[in-house]
């Protein structure tokens, strides 16, 4: 399973794409919205980890893209702030599938990727 | 003249360069760090870790930009990580002895490093500067203040909230909210000093009491909370409308309509808003008068409660749309508002 993790912070960015290696996937680690939508078209992952306010394209246009640019819609989940929550509401509108607000721990995104693969595998 | 701005602007730049390859440096060395310790501490559940490079990074604490840098970093993974793998963040602080900077930017004149320091230090629960923070938060600069008081909050919880006895200055509206959501990621307190402060003489300390009762639901606080509409102050007596809609008990609605004729116009939206969270049947006479009212919003907003206190309201609007075309255009919106 090859997952794609859009984060800015690259403290962030590295610890989730540690705890994701460390389940066993292959992880795309991106740290601005362009690169992502450029791994999106040409990569196409199986899961979507995004923040929302990141450089060059937002995690709401990921989203946009993801659910409708690709054939099969992969799931996708937002990581987000505090005071953030009408952006997570619109990223759902668009086709999140999943949202965690920060702080977080990434053994809780690590359940949350396992679920979410487990739904998509039913 | 010329020569001299020139040789300050290369002066300047190689300066420039040389910090930003420094945190260049630092940054390559310290990011991975804590995401490795994050990692190793999940898996071996310690979270006082010393992995290969910690002697490094000690040696690199030397310097006090490094420091400067690596504190930047602790925070910014402190602020997005819970549990665990803040704790490991924590602790890495410490053991940096990183806290000694954090103190010393306390005692600076300048207020933007004071408010750092507070957010360091209370983001990163060194609970052993708690007084120094406290006697903070009615600081004359409204950013140290606001920083203090959040920072009381992180480190004490509840019990934290103490500053609000003697708190001179308002608080925000944004400093409200800031603080129940720190408290609302807290373990469940005991809330001592809500009554104190529903009394107190600064309007801004009622305003956020009052919203602790409804976010905590206080429902033993529901007289003192009446007392509240009898308060001069127009957005003390809103306040009060909005956190009864929490607490109510039987005899709330009526004792709203009683006061309901003193009130602002504001507040008698506020408190129809409120009989309509209730939902209480006994009301239904007063709405249904309400929505006689020369006012479109009052005729609005008493139709609305109206129609989430009783089921026989929908007949007395459709009446009403009958007999008045302009009730046309209420009825649709409230329509829609149901189907949404």
């Amino acid at each position: 399973m090859k997952i794609l993790v859009a984060e800015d912070e690259p403290i962030m960015l590295k610890t989730i794409e540690l705890r994701l290696k460390k389940d066993g996937y292959d992880v795309i680690a991106v740290s601005d919205g362009r690169e992502a939508l450029k791994q999106i078209r040409e990569n196409t992952p199986d899961l979507l980890i995004t923040d929302i306010m990141m450089p060059y394209s937002s995690g709401l246009e990921l989203v946009g893209a993801v659910k409708q640019e690709l054939a099969s819609p992969i799931p996708v989940i937002i990581l987000s702030a505090m005071g953030q929550e009408e952006v997570v509401v619109k990223a759902f509108k668009l086709g999140a599938d999943d949202f965690l607000n920060k702080p977080f721990s990434p053994n809780e995104l690590s359940l949350r990727v396992k679920r979410l693969f487990g739904k998509v595998q039913q | 003249m010329a020569g001299l701005v020139v040789l300050y602007c290369l002066y300047y730049s190689a300066r420039r360069n040389k910090f930003r390859n420094q945190k260049l440096r630092i940054k390559e060395l310290i990011d991975p760090y804590i995401s490795q310790s994050i990692l190793t501490s999940m898996e071996t559940e310690e979270t006082n870790l010393r992995l290969p490079g910690f002697e490094e990074l000690q040696q690199r604490c030397h310097n006090a930009y490094n420091r400067k840098v690596i504190i930047e970093e602790l925070i910014l993974a402190r602020k997005s990580l819970s549990g665990q793998a803040a704790e490991t963040v924590r602790q890495l602080y410490t053991s940096l002895q990183l806290q000694t900077d954090s103190e010393k930017k306390l005692s600076s004149y300048k207020w933007h490093k004071k408010a750092k320091g507070i957010q360091e230090l209370s983001l990163m629960q060194q609970r052993q500067y708690w007084k120094n923070i406290y006697r903070l938060t009615d600081h004359h600069n409204e950013h140290v203040r606001m920083e203090a008081q959040a920072g009381v909050v992180r480190l004490l919880g509840f019990i934290g909230l103490r500053f609000l006895n003697t708190a001179s200055y308002q608080l925000t509206e944004w400093q409200q909210i800031n603080l129940l959501y720190l408290l609302q990621s807290m373990p469940a307190a005991d809330f001592k000093g809500i009554e104190r402060w529903l009394h107190s003489q600064n309007a801004s300390v009622v305003i956020f009491a009052l919203k602790l009762v409804s976010s905590f639901r206080r429902y033993e606080l529901h007289d003192l909370v009446m007392k509240c509409l009898h308060r001069r102050e127009p957005a003390i007596r809103m306040q009060a409308f909005r956190t009864l809609g929490n607490i109510y008990r039987e005899d709330t609605a009526e004792r709203i309509i009683h006061q309901y004729a003193e009130e602002t116009y504001d507040n008698k939206l506020e408190a129809l808003k409120t009989l309509g969270k209730i939902g209480a049947e006994e009301v239904a006479p007063f709405l249904v008068e309400e929505t006689g009212n020369a006012d479109q919003q009052i005729r609005m907003e008493a139709a609305r409660a109206l129609l989430q206190s009783t089921p026989a309201a929908s007949e007395v609007l459709q009446q009403k749309a009958i007999d008045d075309q302009s009730w046309n255009t209420i009825l649709a919106q409230l329509e829609n508002e149901i189907r949404a």
